[in-house]
């Protein structure tokens, strides 16, 4: 292995799979403990689902697959994700990261758009990027591994940019009074939250601190390792204190299973541009 | 380095992908691209760019127009392991996206009776299975700390 994309490539790919299996076996745990839903009848009963509008095919699809298949490919899922954090293989690594990709295709086509959040999609995401680096490492081709660091990290930056940009459009983002208004819901709240980090000037420096991390994130691709290192650990705090305070616990797991590609396109791209290590 | 036929194609589509996911957050046409979003083609990262973050959404049903409205659904307090396991937000979530996007439908007069929905589905099939009688309608409503309860929806009166 003499390219050093391919190098950085196969550096990531074990990070990866940890964080792709710990994803993955929470995911298929919590739909496991909630799989009732997908019963005749249930919140997500597929059969109910094909009598929406919605494409003939999928429609065929949720009409005639059975409704103890949701309880098949949560088990599957997580069996997968147990073989993909014990192995290093690329014989069981490439069919087993297919498989988990299929599993949740399969899942989307047959349980609809209401079911995915941000979590899910930023996984499946990052499969897809680790499925085209291993090929890349497997069968040495720089091109191949490139596009997978490039999917992952490309698209988490993105992701990154477009929450932080998007923010800045929005008056109560500016000025903090949506961070505290969603501190202060039920839904999305934390009660135990103490009271004075819900005031404006708290709240303003934070929901700056939020838009400027997101926002500007793209340019610590183009910076020295250590600042990457940086706003990487930044961010990951941020999904930390968003599953505390939020309960959005499988973000955390999620996105940094696209840190190790992220971290791989920064060394990939500094010394193509002549940028500082 | 030399690229193959496929890794030049696969970096080409990634690259695509990327200005395209960039394209449909920013750009007018967003819509257009509701089933590329569907499946994660296309994901779209506005997290909690949209008022209804900054609210409590419930469901609420009643018999006919004239009874009291009783609470169905709202979302779940959560527990004190809520960062780590949190099998309850699975639901939780599915009615509170399927209130919100109704809710959102109705307020751009997207709604009309007859409603097929997901969204529209989603929650009458839930009111079918939880509410206490055999016929009526359900309400959305938002609320907030200090504010009084909003209605953001009724639906038309149905027999389940």
């Amino acid at each position: 292995m003499t390219d050093p994309i391919l190098t950085i490539a196969a550096a990531s790919l074990p990070a990866t799979r940890w964080l792709i299996a710990a994803w993955a076996m929470l995911t298929a745990a919590q739909w496991l403990a909630s799989a009732r839903h997908f019963a005749p009848g249930g919140l997500l009963a597929w059969h109910d689902l094909s009598r929406l509008p919605g494409p003939r095919w999928s429609r065929a699809a949720q009409r005639h697959m059975p409704a103890g298949l949701a309880r098949l490919l949560f088990v599957a899922q997580a069996l997968l994700a147990v073989m993909l954090a014990v192995t290093d293989t690329h014989a069981v690594m490439l069919p087993t990261l297919a498989a988990l990709i299929s599993i949740q295709g399969v899942l989307v086509i047959l349980s609809g758009h209401l079911w995915v959040d941000g979590s899910d999609k930023i996984a499946l995401i990052a499969m897809v990027g680790a499925l085209l680096a291993a090929m890349g490492v497997a069968a040495e081709d720089a091109g191949l591994a490139l596009a997978g660091l490039l999917l992952a990290g490309g698209q988490l930056t993105v992701s990154y940019f477009v929450a932080g940009a998007s923010k800045i459009s929005v008056p109560g983002w500016r000025d903090g009074s949506w961070l505290t208004a969603i501190l202060a819901t039920s839904t999305w709240g934390e009660p135990r939250f103490p009271a004075c980090l819900r005031t404006g000037g708290f709240a303003f420096v934070a929901s700056w601190s939020v838009i400027l991390l997101e926002a500007l994130f793209p340019l610590a691709l183009l910076a020295p390792a250590p600042i990457l290192a940086a706003a990487m650990a930044a961010m990951m705090v941020f999904h930390i204190l968003t599953a505390i305070l939020m309960g959005l616990n499988k973000f955390p797991w999620a996105f940094a299973a696209a840190y190790p590609a992220l971290w791989g396109l920064g060394a990939v791209i500094r010394p193509s541009l002549g940028l500082p290590a | 380095m030399t690229l193959s036929i496929a890794g030049t194609v696969a970096l080409a589509l990634v690259a695509l992908h990327l200005a395209a996911t960039l394209a449909v957050n920013f750009g007018p046409w967003r819509s257009r691209f509701s089933l590329a979003d569907m499946l994660g083609l296309l994901p779209r990262w506005r997290f909690f760019t949209h008022q209804r973050g900054t609210v409590d959404i419930a469901i609420l049903c009643r018999p006919d127009e004239a009874g009291a409205w009783t609470p169905l659904w709202a979302f779940r307090p959560r527990g004190s392991w809520a960062w780590l396991w949190r099998p309850g937000l699975a639901a939780d979530g599915v009615l509170w996206l399927a209130a919100c996007t109704l809710a959102q439908r109705h307020a751009a007069g997207k709604f009309a009776d007859g409603d097929c929905s997901a969204a529209y589905a989603t929650i009458l099939g839930h009111v079918r299975r939880e509410a206490p009688f055999r016929e009526g309608q359900f309400a959305l409503v938002e609320s907030a700390p200090g504010r009084d309860r909003d209605l953001l929806f009724t639906s038309p009166i149905h027999r389940w």
